[in-house]
């Protein structure tokens, strides 16, 4: 028999083995004082980020009189893993949870006060030359876990749990996660974001996805006591750079967008 | 541009041997020193007046598979730096193993240090590693190599390249 696809593939490309040696890591906090766009924090002495498989809660639902069942799969989280340079530990836990450790926080606890997201950590894939962008990897609304506190006798990594409930994505080369975070003005219903969003994803056929050019738009309402920002599923848009909300925020709401743009 | 698969470790010892020809003739304190293609002969070496830095032709070691197709390769490549101006001290081969590991241990000057090569016959201007498809992974110091006049110091270190 003759052999049906006698194809030889050409060799990958030197953009395809990529080391995690050549990955940056930067972050921004989720509740980060107002700035259009919140400027990025570079974080050093990062080994490894690690973004395990997602669990979900599974159900099986039946009906009477039927075979059949649905099965129910909700509330996913990812965990997620960042092994640090071990003298760095408290140094990153700090810098991630928003203390300036060091300067007015010589305190860092090993285990968290909430279930608030803490921040958004974007990985840059490059080449070999840490320069040449491949594509990115965005972990939206991580949180930070509490730890054990572990000392060995020899080098180890120091290892930062977390975990998040909204999918990661991965973000194509030449394009950039941007943060933009406004004080709301009463009865201000537009804003200006910081640069042009690209479509991110056709919004209505994936799950978590509410906008096609928004990874999440939030809104808090300080009125109702919350202290972080909510995500808003429906109630808000982006056409160019101009963000509408159609609830007018109060004066000390805010309002957040993550979305991702062309490079500079 | 990139270096021809079927003249691979020609291509890819031209392309370090121009690199590193351009930074001999850079700034100090690479100008004191002279890029060679090949070990030198004994001869050679006796008729230069400056330590040199030669290159030897990378060995093919490894491959990046993937199934149904070719493979990225990989290469172990020795260099190496050699004083025999008898000057009676090793200050100045330190120095070149000091520069030689800085240069290949940055990602960023490494891949990107512009300088012209011809392959066949085409030449390539201004090109660079990044450009060409060679990766630099990694250098390893292998320490001093014996040398019959102990007045004369020797250094070899090998790269581990993907092309």
């Amino acid at each position: 028999m003759a052999n049906p696809n006698s194809t030889q593939l050409a060799a990958p490309a030197e953009n395809t083995y990529l080391r995690g040696q050549n990955v940056i890591h930067r972050y921004v906090q989720c509740e980060a004082t107002a700035a259009a766009p919140v400027v990025w924090s570079n974080i050093k002495w990062i080994q490894s980020v690690v973004v395990g498989d997602p669990t979900y809660e599974e159900t099986d639902v039946f009906m009477q009189g039927s075979k059949e069942k649905t099965k129910l799969r909700r509330n996913p989280v990812w965990p997620v893993t960042i092994n640090v340079l071990n003298g760095k530990k408290a140094q990153v836990i700090s810098d991630l949870l928003g203390y300036a450790w060091g300067s007015t926080n010589y305190v860092v606890p090993s285990n968290m006060s909430n279930d608030n997201p803490d921040v958004i950590l974007e990985s840059i894939f490059r080449e070999e030359d840490n320069t040449t962008h491949v594509f990115s990897q965005v972990v939206q609304d991580l949180i930070l876990d509490d730890s054990g506190m572990d000392i060995p006798m020899d080098y180890a990594d120091g290892v930062i749990n977390g975990h998040t409930y909204f999918p990661p994505f991965y973000v194509y080369t030449g394009y950039e996660a941007v943060y933009d975070v406004w004080d709301a003005t009463p009865t201000t219903n537009t804003y200006t974001t910081s640069a042009t969003p690209a479509t991110a994803v056709v919004a209505s056929s994936h799950d978590f996805w509410d906008y096609n050019n928004a990874a999440f738009i939030k809104q808090k309402d300080n009125s109702e006591g919350e202290t972080v920002g909510n995500r808003l599923t429906s109630g808000a848009a982006i056409a160019g750079q101009t963000l509408t909300v159609t609830a007018s925020p109060l004066a000390t709401d805010k309002v957040y967008a993550l979305y991702v743009k062309v490079s500079a | 541009m990139s270096v021809r698969q079927n003249m691979i470790e020609e291509d890819i010892e031209m392309c370090i041997y121009e690199l590193l020809d351009e930074m001999t003739e850079g700034s100090a304190p690479w100008t004191r020193w002279t890029a060679k293609l090949g070990y030198p002969e004994e001869d050679v070496l006796k008729n230069l007046s400056t330590p040199v830095i030669y290159t030897e032709t990378p060995r093919f070691i490894d491959e990046v598979k993937q199934q149904g197709g070719l493979g990225i390769g990989k290469y172990q490549m020795y260099m190496g730096a050699w004083d025999d101006r008898k000057t009676g001290g090793k200050k100045e081969i330190n120095i070149i193993s000091s520069r030689i590991l800085n240069l290949f241990r940055n990602p960023q000057t490494v891949h990107t240090t512009t300088f012209t090569v011809i392959l066949g016959a085409t030449t390539y201007t201004d090109t660079d590693l990044m450009t060409m498809k060679i990766r630099i992974e990694g250098i390893q110091d292998l320490g001093e190599k014996a040398t019959v006049d102990t007045k004369e110091f020797r250094q070899e270190y090998r790269l581990f390249i993907r092309a």
